[in-house]
């Protein structure tokens, strides 16, 4: 197992200037205000301070507590009991118009508790801040709604500007590391039908990397992800957010990094992200004005 | 955070807000009490679970005193060091 102490240089960075910590102060203020969860908290993001600094955030819709225990989140698993703080979308829009932000990212916790797993809140969430701030481009992160096609659908029809949704890792070790209602053919199915839903919207994946997998392996989850329409691929560093996580298996450096973006350009992703500290919701903004269709 | 006292020109050097982190340990000072500084110089870095942080030296000046040690677990706007 690696120690902490192994953490290579490349993993290091710069505290906030007073700037950017007057911006992450400003965030915090407006988030604690409309009782609005981030993912830039729940999973301890080290690239907060620098997202919040610049005024842009990744919200977390659905509560905090997630039914699905993967082995590499910091998001507490548990039972939310099927409730849904319905005004969470009106609070949302106001919040976003507040910050006065472009580009918003919506994430959530899995819902395996409710009926649709949470696909209306969703659509809710997507249908006021665009009602509420028509120029904002939505991306949205979705889970798998356990594969529902009139979930998918529910999503789509919000009309948000990208969909992602995280294969997370490669196909031998999604059994061990994701949640059990999780699986790598069944996320594979979900990015194909939101392709097929909405072929003119940019659509997103991820894999963390640095959880034992091989380079042939992340070739292969590349291909799948491609067969799938997937236009967008982030790469980044797993991280382990606390010491009940999944340990690191190696700290993969920058060089390799850019080989496999290069790999993924020629398998014909239009938009590839691919560093240590990239996440899934990092410089999103900058990502979809790259590759806008 | 960084607080100037005018009439000496000394400069407290506090744990910044880092985002969504609680406490955090000092792994490194990467300069010793006495030593001269530039402004936005290495200083120290503390590290959470996920990543270290390199905190820069605010202003330029002589590092006085080092408050927390190397090891210490210090939150959000603890005194680190003193800067004249």
């Amino acid at each position: 197992m690696i120690k902490l102490s192994d953490r290579p240089p490349w993993l290091k960075v710069k505290a906030p200037s007073p700037a950017e910590a007057a911006g992450v102060r400003a965030v915090r203020a407006t988030l604690s205000r409309y009782d609005l969860t981030t993912v830039c908290q729940g999973a301890r993001c080290p690239n907060a301070a620098e997202c919040w600094g610049a005024r842009t955030a990744t919200f977390m819709l659905l509560g905090k507590i997630c039914t699905r225990a993967c082995r590499f989140c910091a998001v507490r698993t548990g039972d939310p009991g099927g409730i849904v703080d319905q005004e969470e979308p009106v609070r949302l829009a106001e919040a976003v118009a507040e910050l006065s932000l472009s580009h918003v990212v919506l994430t959530s916790v899995d819902r395996d508790d409710l009926a649709d797993s949470g696909a209306a809140l969703f659509a809710a969430a997507i249908a006021k801040i665009k009602e509420r701030s028509p120029d904002v481009r939505v991306e949205v992160l979705v889970p798998d709604f356990s594969g529902r096609e009139e979930s998918l659908r529910e999503i789509v029809s919000a009309g948000p500007d990208v969909i992602g949704h995280n294969l997370e890792t490669v196909r031998r070790l999604s059994p061990s590391l994701r949640d059990q209602r999780a699986d790598y053919d069944l996320s594979l199915a979900v990015l194909a039908s939101f392709k097929k839903l909405a072929p003119r919207t940019l659509i997103k994946s991820s894999l963390i990397l640095g959880l034992g997998e091989t380079k042939e392996e992340i070739i292969i989850s590349m291909e799948d992800l491609r067969r799938a329409g997937v236009d967008g691929l982030t790469l980044g560093q797993y991280l382990r957010p606390t010491c009940h996580s999944t340990p690191v298996v190696r700290y993969i450096p920058q060089c390799e990094f850019d080989e496999l973006a290069a790999e993924a350009k020629k398998l014909g992703f239009r938009s590839v992200v691919s560093a240590p500290l990239a996440r899934s919701s990092y410089h999103a903004a900058r990502t979809f004005s790259e590759c806008s269709v | 955070m960084n607080r100037t006292d005018e009439r000496t020109a000394q400069c407290e050097v506090r744990l910044p807000d880092l985002g969504e982190v609680n406490k955090v340990t000092i792994v490194a000072w990467l300069k010793k009490e006495g030593e001269m500084l530039a402004a936005g110089e290495d200083l120290l870095e503390v590290e959470t679970e996920k990543t270290t942080f390199v905190i820069d030296a605010p202003k330029a000046g002589k590092l006085l005193r080092i408050a927390k040690q190397e090891g210490e677990r210090v939150r959000l706007d603890d005194l680190l060091a003193e800067i004249g």
